[in-house]
């Protein structure tokens, strides 16, 4: 019997899921839009807030461990290569990630725009608002504030970020409702 | 220039400033409130200087004649006569700028009734207080520790985003729990991640508290150390003029040889450089010049920068923001220091004619109240425009064209108010006049009552109808020689009156290239007169607080009435319509005097029977 889909998109609900596999300790809530062939990774510990969008036509999409994706976020992947989250990624509110890439303990504050393909390097910070464009490069430690100015972080703050986020799961794990076996088939 | 349409009112401090002045001698007379009928048996002495558009009450007849016939006609005839002797008002001249402001930008005197704008209120200090730790700050600490944060808030010289104290070696957050954290602690930045430790040399701070001492001993600067100097040589000299003034005749010499260093043995008191100064005269007049010295280049230290910016690149030099940020202008981010946050003030306000408060905040800094807050919105009527023809572009009006806006005055007041608009024919203060009309210019605006006395109390007798001053003749039709509408008002609800107003620009040159001031900017000046009867106030000892109007309509309630006062009042605003644009084919000018009537099918909704229009308003609501 095939799975109750989400509510979110009507569009979805005629379309079979792409394959997932999902870990077993990520928390996935009601109402995520699931599309395209690609198959998409979650990984372990990590929670998506509902109505988040991933799109995986045009290629896989991989969710690395403790990350946090929030709401009304889409997730598209650029192209066969696909999107790769590493560990520990926070991606805040109404972001539209087309990046390949997203390095380990990077994130990406309300309303971020990363261009198609571009790559984020480990423990980025992107402040609100803020945009990469098409095929950009950023490196590791980069912050990009303001108006897209960028300096390298040289804080030494990268742990106490991860334990943030470690704490922040933890609280939401509290807080959402699990609906990940919805999604498993 | 804002976004059109924008409406402004012109402040009376336009008019005459000596004026203005002047009736702070005519205050001791009434020094609790306005000159009523009640307080002047007497007549006011026509010689009070009052600003010729702004009269509540005006020239009062003796005794206290309550028949109020013979007070409103001396004050239509006076205010005749002044309207022709007056000037229209200008907005294209220079000083009209200074006067005009949107009325949510006004405050309102309740006893000198007038208009207060910005320029002709004074601003009083409430409190101080960090807008970052909401603490407040006394005065005495603001004239000694200067207007800013003396705690621990300081600001990122980065982003400007406000810094945390975080430790330098990060422990795992179970231990964190625990204990204190232990130092050294970094101010960081959670913005922008910049942190003290990016500074050269490196900036860490022994404990997570006084922050301010920390920095201030660990980064000496050389502007601070010259300002604590010169503050410790002025409070010793005022300590010593003190003593001075009571003691010594030799003072006055001493002080003339302050700066000269000539007077400077000025008796006992030697010179008042704390121990520095004692030295002898040619040290204190070395430090006094040091500060408009000329400021030295030394070539290797200029050659280093330049060594510095070529290996560093531009990214590591500060921008001019935060250059100029900074007292010591550094110009690399590894010399910018943490900027403590500026002092906040909240501030009452007094009118500068008769000292009463018009704004007063709560002095505690967390509640955003007010005390007393007379604004003018709360007093005069406000004008709206909009377009009648959505087909209008307001940055484009068509030449010769004659554009249909509506005029909505809404009322504040607990009373029933009866407005005049008035407005020069044509445009004052350019070559290029627009022809403006009002097509029905005096009318009336109902009482600010409540929404629900206005549904429930079908008792209460509505407001005057709307009088049409012309015939019902005139409501033939739109085929006929007069125009349908002229001298009826296009809307009225409960306190606002709706008038069509309508504009024909010219068609003018387009002069932004060549000249400062644009042409084609169309400004329409109208001058609003407003009269209503009012309570008079009798209760005198109120404060300013509670608002004129409340008190009147209070003693209405209590069925008193006797006590009615005719007040009348006005204003001149301008009505920033919007740009002409280039003319059009086909709209032409036609003879001067008649406005031309482009065809625009039936632009108002106004097919209103003559009957219709004379039932009284409630019923006409009710009826709808």
């Amino acid at each position: 019997m095939a799975p109750k889909r989400s509510g979110a998109t009507s569009s979805t609900s005629s379309t079979p899921l792409p394959p997932l596999s999902i870990d077993p300790t990520a928390v996935l809530s009601d109402a995520i839009s699931f599309s395209g062939i690609y198959p998409i990774t979650i990984g372990a510990n990590s929670i998506i807030h509902p109505r988040c969008k991933l799109n995986s036509s045009d290629g896989p999409i991989i969710i690395g461990a403790n990350c946090i994706i929030s709401e009304k976020t889409h997730l598209i992947a650029p192209d066969i290569d696909g999107l790769v989250l590493g560990d520990f990624v926070l991606i805040e509110v109404n972001c539209s990630i087309q990046a390949a890439r997203i390095g380990e303990g990077s994130s990406a504050e309300v309303g971020v725009r990363l261009g198609k393909a571009s790559r984020i390097g480990n423990n980025c910070t992107l402040s609100p608002l803020t945009t990469v464009s098409d095929r950009d490069f950023i490196p590791d430690l980069t912050v990009i504030y303001g108006e897209n100015q960028r300096r390298i972080d040289s804080s030494g703050t990268g742990i106490a970020r991860c334990e943030i986020i470690l704490a922040h799961i933890e609280c939401l794990k509290k807080l959402l409702p699990n609906k990940a076996e919805k999604y498993n088939r | 220039m804002s976004s059109f349409p924008y409406i402004h009112i012109s402040c009376p401090c336009n008019e005459d400033r000596p004026q203005l002045m002047a009736v702070d001698s005519a205050r001791p007379l009434s020094p609790t409130k306005s000159p009523t009928k009640r307080d002047f048996p007497a007549p006011i002495p026509s010689s009070a200087p009052q600003t010729p558009s702004k009269r509540r009450g005006g020239p009062m007849a003796p005794s206290a004649s309550f028949e109020s016939t013979d007070t409103i006609a001396d004050i239509e005839d006076d205010n005749d006569t002044e309207e022709d002797e007056e000037n229209n008002f200008d907005p294209r001249d220079q000083r009209a700028a200074f006067s005009l402001f949107p009325i949510e930008n006004l405050l309102y005197c309740e006893d000198c009734h007038q208009i207060r704008c910005p320029r002709c209120v004074q601003d009083e200090i409430v409190c101080w207080y960090c807008p970052s730790c909401l603490f407040e700050v006394p005065s005495s600490t603001v004239k000694s520790d200067g207007n800013r944060c003396t705690r621990n808030c300081y600001l990122c010289p980065i982003c400007t985003a406000l810094l945390v104290v975080i430790p330098v070696n990060h422990t795992s957050s179970s231990t964190l729990a625990t204990e204190q954290p232990v130092g050294p602690f970094n101010l960081f930045c959670s913005h922008c991640h910049w942190t003290t430790s990016d500074l050269i040399p490196p900036l860490q701070l022994e404990k997570p508290t006084s922050i301010s001492a920390q920095l201030a001993k660990l980064t000496p600067s050389a502007q601070d150390a010259e300002f604590t100097r010169l503050k410790q040589h002025y409070a010793q000299q005022l300590g010593n003029a003190q003593e001075d003034f009571t003691n010594s005749p030799a003072a006055l010499t001493r002080l003339m040889g302050l700066y000269t260093g000539i007077g400077s043995g000025g008796g006992s008191h030697g010179s008042g450089m704390g121990g520095v100064g004692r030295k002898g005269r040619g040290v204190k007049k070395l430090e006094m010049k040091e500060i408009d010295r000329l400021r030295e280049v030394i070539e290797e230290k200029e050659l280093d920068t330049i060594e510095r910016m070529a290996t560093l690149g531009l990214d590591a030099t500060a921008n001019t923001k935060q250059r100029l940020s900074q007292p010591h202008e550094p110009r690399f981010l590894t010399e910018m220091r943490p900027t403590a946050v500026l002092l906040r003030t909240k501030r009452s306000k007094r009118c500068r004619a008769c000292r009463h408060i018009l704004v007063k905040p709560e002095s505690k800094v967390q509640t955003t109240r007010f005390r007393i807050r007379l604004v003018a919105l709360n007093y005069i009527p406000s004008l709206t425009i909009k377009r009648l023809e959505p087909t209008i572009q307001l940055t484009n009006l068509t030449p010769h064209k004659t554009h249909r806006f509506l005029l909505t005055v809404t009322n504040p007041l607990f009373d029933p108010i009866s407005v005049s608009l008035l407005t020069p024919r044509y445009t004052p203060g350019t070559e290029y006049a627009s022809r403006i009309t009002i097509l029905c210019p005096e009318f009336e605006v109902g009482a600010n009552t409540d929404v629900w006395d206005d549904a429930l109390m079908s008792t209460k007798p509505p407001p005057p109808p709307v009088v049409p001053t012309t015939p019902s003749s005139s409501f033939t039709g739109a085929g006929g020689t007069k125009d349908p509408r002229m001298s009826t008002v296009y809307e009225q609800k409960r306190n606002y009156t709706s008038v069509v107003i309508e504009v024909v620009p010219p068609e003018i040159p387009d002069t932004r290239e060549t000249r400062i001031r644009d042409e084609r900017l169309l400004e329409v000046p109208i001058f609003v007169r407003v009269e209503f009867e009012a309570e008079v106030d009798r209760d005198d000892e109120e404060g300013g607080g509670g608002g004129g109007s409340a008190a009147a309509k209070a003693a209405a309630a209590a069925g008193n009435p006797l006590g009615r006062e005719k007040v009348e009042y006005s204003y001149w605003c301008v009505v920033g319509i919007g740009r002409v644009g280039d003319p059009v084919e086909g709209v032409v000018a036609s003879e001067p005097n008649t406005p031309v009537r482009t065809p625009v099918g039936t632009p108002v909704k106004a097919p209103r029977t003559p009957g219709m229009s004379k039932t009284p308003l409630r019923q006409r609501l009710a009826r709808e």
